[in-house]
This record gives C-alpha cells, sequence and structure tokens, in this order.
C-alpha cells in the first residue's frame, strides 16, 4: 500500500533517518552511492535476500571497496568440531573488523509506519552488530512487510511459532540514529550507535 | 547506606536557595514536559492508551508470585540462570559472586536504576572489580565521583564546562565543550570497553513472563552492546518489571517514550529471550543471569494501598513537571529515585525513619498524577504516608511538639466545623492579627506558628465566612 510507504518513510525521518524507495534493480546502485559515502572504508554486510539478489558484493569489488561478509556459523557441526577457542577468536576478530568498517548494512524483517520503526531479527543471537557499531547504518524493508502498529505485529512475534522469540536468537526494533541530549539537553546523534541511519525500502 | 534522605529538609532548604539549579530542573523539565504533551497530541487515543497501560500493569501486580513464577521457569528451560535477591546486599553478593567464579574483574554497565537501589558500583569496587558506566549521563557521572540528578538525564545538573572539565582531568586529553566533541570523546573511551569487558551488567525495563523476553529500552545504543557483545550478560531488575505476557508490551511501549521524552518509540528496544549466541552462530551459548530483585517490594505488594505505586514505569513524567522538583532538583532528594516517585518509595524501601520528611515536600498539586502513564494517584500515597509518620510519630515517647501541633489541629477541625464557629473565629482573627499584617500579609507569627510562616505567608483574616460576604455582595449588585 503507498500510504503505508509514504508513511514509513515520514516517521522514519521524523525520527532523524534518511529514507528512500527503490524497485530492486535500483538497490545495487543506491547501495553503492551510500558506501561511496565512506570512501576506503569497509562495507559489513548482514544475512539477506535482498543483498544477495542486488549482487552488491561484486558492485562494491568492483568498486575497489572492501566488504566483511556476515559471521558466517563454522559450516560443518558445532563449536566442538572446530573448538570453542577457535570460534571464538574468530568471533573477536570479525567484531574488531566490524567495529572498524564505515557502513553496515542489513535488511529488515518488518517496519512499523506509525512510528518509523523497523525489526530487526539476527538468527545467530549476536544482537546484530551489523547494524550497530559502524558509524552508518542501511536497513533494507520490503515494501509488503510493512504494518501500521507494532499492535499488529506483537501477536506473530509473540506467539509459540515463531522463532524471532525462540531463545538464541535476538531482535530488536530502531526507530532512527543513536542519540543522546544528557549534556545540557543538547541532541547529539551516533553517541554508541550509528550517527546515520538510511531506510532503503524495496518495492 | 550512602542514601541521604535522612538530611533531605536541610538538603532541600540549601537547593532552594540555589537560582542554578531552579533554572537548569525548571528548563529541563518545562522542556521535557512540552515535548510529552505534543507526543500526546499527535497521537490519537492516549487517553485509552494509558488506561490500557494501567489495566496491563495491574494485571501483573495482582498475581505478582504467578507471573514470576511462569517467568523462572521459562527462563530456566532457555538455559539462563535465575537469581532471587531478598535484600539489596543479596543483590550485590549475588552478581559479585557470578563474576568471581567466572573470573571476572572487568565490567560494563548500561542505565539501570535498580543497580543505583542497591548500591552494586561501590561494591563491586570494593571487591576489586571495576564496573563502568555506559549510559553517557551516567558515565559522566560516574567519572565526577557524584550521582544522577534525574532518571533520563543522569548529568542534567551539569554544564557542559563541569562535563569538559571532568572529562579533561580524567581522561587527559584536551577537549571543547561543544557537546558533540565531548560526545565523541566518550564514544571512544567506551567502545574499547564495549569491545574488551567480560560481562554485561543491565537492568530491564520490563520483563514478560510467557515468553522470558527481557525488553531493554534505551535511545544511545549502549544497552544493546553491554547486552550482546560480552560473554556473560547479568540482568537485574525489581520484581514489579514482571509483566504477564509479550502481547503486553505494545500497549507499554505506546505510552513510555511518549512520557519520558515525546518520542513515538524509543531509538531501540532489544528483546532478549535466553542467552544468545544461539546454537546456529558456532558460538559457547552466552551466560545469561536475571536477578529478581525485592528489597521490600512483596512488603509493598501485600499493602492494599501502597501496592499501586509498583505499577510505576519509570518514565520520570512527575519529576518533569512536579514544581518542587524543579526548585530543588534530584539530587536533594538523596535517594536512587527522585521527584514525586522518590518521595513515595524512599519512606516504602528504606523505611518511614530514615525519608520521613519526604512526603511533606509537596503543594499536593496533582500535577503528577495528571501525567502520570498508568495513572497513579500519587497525592493520595503522598498524604497517606504522612499518615503513617505521623501515626509512628505518637507512638513514640512523650512527644510534646507533637501533642501541641495534635492539639491545634484538632481546635482547628473544631472551629471549622461550623459556619458560625469559622465566622466569630475569623472576626476575632482579623482584629488580634492587626498588629502582624504587612501589606495585607502576615508574614511572621510567633512560636510554634513560625514553622509555619517562615516559608509561607497567611493572608489577612477576612473577618467574615465567604456566604457572609456573598448574601452582602449579592444585595449590592
Amino acid at each position: 500500500m503507498p500510504e503505508r510507504l509514504d508513511s514509513m518513510l515520514a516517521s522514519w525521518e521524523r525520527a532523524g533517518g534518511r529514507g528512500i524507495a527503490t524497485p530492486v534493480d535500483g538497490l545495487g546502485p543506491i547501495l553503492t552511492t551510500l558506501a561511496g559515502e565512506a570512501p576506503g572504508q569497509t562495507v559489513a554486510l548482514g544475512e539477506s535476500t535482498l543483498l544477495r539478489r542486488s549482487g552488491i558484493e561484486d558492485l562494491l569489488a568492483g568498486r575497489g571497496m572492501r566488504v566483511l561478509p556476515p559471521f558466517r556459523p563454522i559450516a560443518a557441526g558445532g563449536p566442538a568440531a572446530r573448538g570453542a577457542d577457535a570460534a571464538h577468536s574468530e568471533w573477536k576478530a570479525y567484531v574488531e573488523t566490524l567495529a572498524g568498517a564505515g557502513i553496515g548494512i542489513t535488511e529488515a524483517l518488518y517496519g512499523i509506519a506509525e512510528t518509523g520503526t523497523v525489526v530487526l531479527f539476527d538468527r545467530l543471537g549476536l544482537g546484530d552488530p551489523v547494524s550497530l557499531l559502524p558509524p552508518v547504518h542501511v536497513a533494507l524493508l520490503q515494501v509488503d512487510r510493512i504494518v501500521d502498529r507494532f499492535e499488529d505485529l506483537a501477536p506473530v512475534l509473540g506467539s509459540e511459532k515463531h522463532v524471532t522469540l525462540s531463545p538464541g536468537n535476538s531482535m530488536v526494533l530502531v526507530t532512527g540514529p543513536s542519540r543522546t541530549a544528557d549534556i545540557e539537553q543538547v541532541l547529539v546523534l551516533g553517541v554508541h550507535g550509528p550517527r546515520v541511519a538510511h531506510l532503503v525500502i524495496v518495492t | 547506606m550512602r542514601f541521604t534522605t535522612a538530611a533531605f529538609a536541610s538538603a532541600a532548604r540549601k537547593a532552594a536557595r540555589d537560582p542554578r539549579i531552579r533554572e537548569v530542573f525548571t528548563r529541563a523539565g518545562t522542556r521535557l514536559i512540552e515535548n510529552r504533551d505534543a507526543a500526546y497530541a499527535e497521537a490519537p487515543g492516549m487517553d485509552l492508551a494509558r488506561d490500557a497501560a494501567r489495566e496491563v500493569r495491574q494485571k501483573g501486580i495482582d498475581d505478582l508470585q504467578r507471573w514470576i513464577s511462569v517467568l523462572e521457569d521459562r527462563l530456566t528451560d532457555q538455559g539462563a540462570k535465575v537469581h532471587h535477591a531478598v535484600t539489596a546486599r543479596d543483590a550485590c553478593h549475588i552478581i559479585a559472586g557470578i563474576l568471581n567464579r567466572a573470573g571476572i574483574r572487568d565490567v560494563i554497565k548500561g542505565k539501570s536504576m535498580a543497580t543505583e537501589e542497591v548500591g552494586l558500583n561501590e561494591f563491586l569496587q570494593s571487591q576489586g572489580i571495576d564496573a563502568v558506566e555506559t549510559d553517557l549521563g551516567e558515565y559522566i557521572v560516574q567519572l565526577a565521583g557524584s550521582a544522577p540528578s534525574h532518571i533520563v538525564g543522569p548529568a542534567f545538573h551539569m554544564t557542559r564546562a563541569d562535563v569538559r572539565a571532568i572529562m579533561e582531568r580524567r581522561l587527559g586529553e584536551r577537549l571543547s565543550d561543544d557537546p558533540e566533541d565531548l560526545t565523541r570523546a566518550a564514544r571512544t573511551v567506551l567502545r574499547g570497553k564495549f569491545l574488551s569487558a567480560g560481562a554485561g551488567i543491565t537492568g530491564a525495563n520490563f520483563i514478560a513472563a510467557d515468553t522470558g523476553t527481557i525488553v531493554l529500552v534505551e535511545n544511545e545504543g549502549n544497552a544493546r552492546m553491554t547486552a550482546t557483545l560480552p560473554r556473560v550478560h547479568i540482568v537485574l531488575a525489581g520484581i514489579d518489571k514482571v509483566i504477564p505476557s509479550f502481547s503486553d508490551i505494545p500497549t507499554l511501549l505506546r505510552v513510555l517514550s511518549r512520557s519520558a521524552t515525546g518520542q513515538g518509540m524509543p531509538v531501540y528496544v532489544s528483546f532478549v529471550t535466553g542467552p544468545g549466541r544461539g546454537p546456529l552462530s558456532g558460538l559457547p551459548p552466552k551466560d545469561l543471569h536475571v536477578v529478581l530483585l525485592d528489597n521490600g517490594r512483596s512488603r509493598i505488594l501485600a499493602d492494599p494501598v501502597f501496592r499501586e505505586v509498583l505499577l510505576c514505569i519509570r518514565c520520570g513524567s512527575c519529576l518533569n513537571i512536579c514544581p518542587v522538583y524543579r526548585t530543588i532538583g534530584g539530587h536533594a532528594y538523596g535517594f536512587a529515585y527522585q521527584g514525586p516517585i522518590g518521595s513515595v518509595l524512599a519512606p516504602l524501601i528504606l523505611g518511614l525513619e530514615s525519608a520521613a520528611a519526604l512526603p511533606f515536600a509537596s503543594s499536593l498539586c496533582g500535577a503528577c498524577r495528571e501525567v502520570c502513564p498508568v495513572r497513579i494517584d500519587l497525592p493520595r500515597l503522598l498524604v497517606e504516608l504522612r499518615s503513617r509518620v505521623v501515626e509512628k510519630k505518637s507512638k513514640r515517647r512523650f512527644d510534646p511538639a507533637g501533642a501541641v501541633e495534635a492539639g491545634l489541629i484538632r481546635a482547628a477541625g473544631w472551629l471549622m466545623e461550623t459556619s458560625s464557629r469559622r465566622g466569630r473565629f475569623s472576626r476575632l482573627a482579623r482584629a488580634v492579627s492587626r498588629p502582624l499584617v504587612r501589606d495585607g500579609r502576615i508574614r511572621r507569627l510567633p512560636y510554634p506558628l513560625s514553622k509555619w510562616t517562615r516559608s509561607r505567608d497567611f493572608p489577612r483574616p477576612p473577618g467574615r465566612t465567604f456566604s457572609a460576604w456573598w448574601e452582602k455582595r449579592d444585595r449590592h449588585a
């Protein structure tokens, strides 16, 4: 519904974010442009079907930009297969690199138009650090996953069957960039989380 | 302990004389209430939303033991460890125990009033464990070695020059007093802590019993990092944070940020369901510990009048609108919770003896009740507490001042009972008080009435009742 799209973008912008809508073939070029705003910096990617479809990894590599792919679970079996220590060191190295990245791109599960909120789900239960550590975050959202209010989503998310609340997963609602007014009530963006929050709605 | 509620009367008097405190907290409170009002006006149905929020909280409080039991089963099934802390001291020992057993000496903290309430940071420090606050305001206040002065903005009492001075001294680098510059410096230091800490300690805004989901609300991103980056996550939450169901969460979120800061939604709402780093991550799962804090809450729950205070969702609007809080600021209250809600919680948690003065520091204007998102009748609770304080005093040893006061109140009650007594007393008072009147007001009365006039004026007694005046006036109209 076009009203939901407009309302989603308007609410996101009211919360201090920057938003844009595009058909899926425009996604690659838009993401490449956004990545280019932090030249020389690594682009971190989350697990995302939209990202895979956009061919962004190749596009970025073609521009000579470094890409940090999603933290992938060990191919064969759990920690015992590689040793807990090895897995842990790999994780620490990943987080260090991620902390130095210029931009993180992840795909949202849902959008909430009333408040300009995206629902991020991390099925590895890592807390979606790609959306949190780099100073710029891009959230991708399919237009048919926008609902009006959080009340509309909660029954789905809270039900026994829905995987978002299974133990070991993590879910976070994000509304705009990180902010504080702790010093003399002056608004400052990007305290710990991203300073710039982009929303790209794919129609 | 380090709470100074017993010194409230003198602390409040001193603060009331400081124009800077009044300026800062009036500006902060006014701004936050304006934002709150704007957010309430722009969203439809907020009156119903407050009723719904109250209902949801009431449902939780009415059967709290059951929900706690459901929650404990759920958390245990998920692989989290549940601990029950009866007292503040218990909570400190439990958390220190978890850290000691894991050999962890460096800890990061998300903002948590419960950890302030139990004095966790000081206790951990005495155990050689370094706990660094990561919320910007809390971090600044920690560097300064002082206490938060507002639930939402812990460092509101500091100017940017104050913040710069503290940060320059503690971080050893030159900084400007531009809030952006100061924030950036803090971000860099704290980033290092986020990436190296062995454990993260947070509070919880709500904990849903049916799904075992811990809800963390914030704007900065530090609670997300504290909860997800270190391997160990410890949650300290009062038992009153437990709500029956995940489906209750939207109802509470609808009013929480709108009341606290005027935002439709907080920037980040994290849902932690069981230990993170699940099986698909290939990593060993995190250690998740949930410490449920009583510290007097069951006693409050059992009280038919005061249990209402457990509905509080810690938004801070009652502070923002309170004329007393705006005048004296947060530090004067000398407790983890301030303003109207603090004036009720302090005597209930710390005991009537230590916090007797707080319930009296109110004109009972009712503004707090007007803005409370769960409609707690704070003025009623304050009056009830006053009554309990006086009752307790009267049961003590021989108290001549108390006896005189009680006698005066009884006499006043007798005088006000009929209009003829009121009229005769007013005529007498007008005649007798003539020498004390200056510019139509009585500014000073002899002891013991001087206790009243030390900070209040009496108007000149009118000499007759309102009805007598009205009758006369009507005839001439």
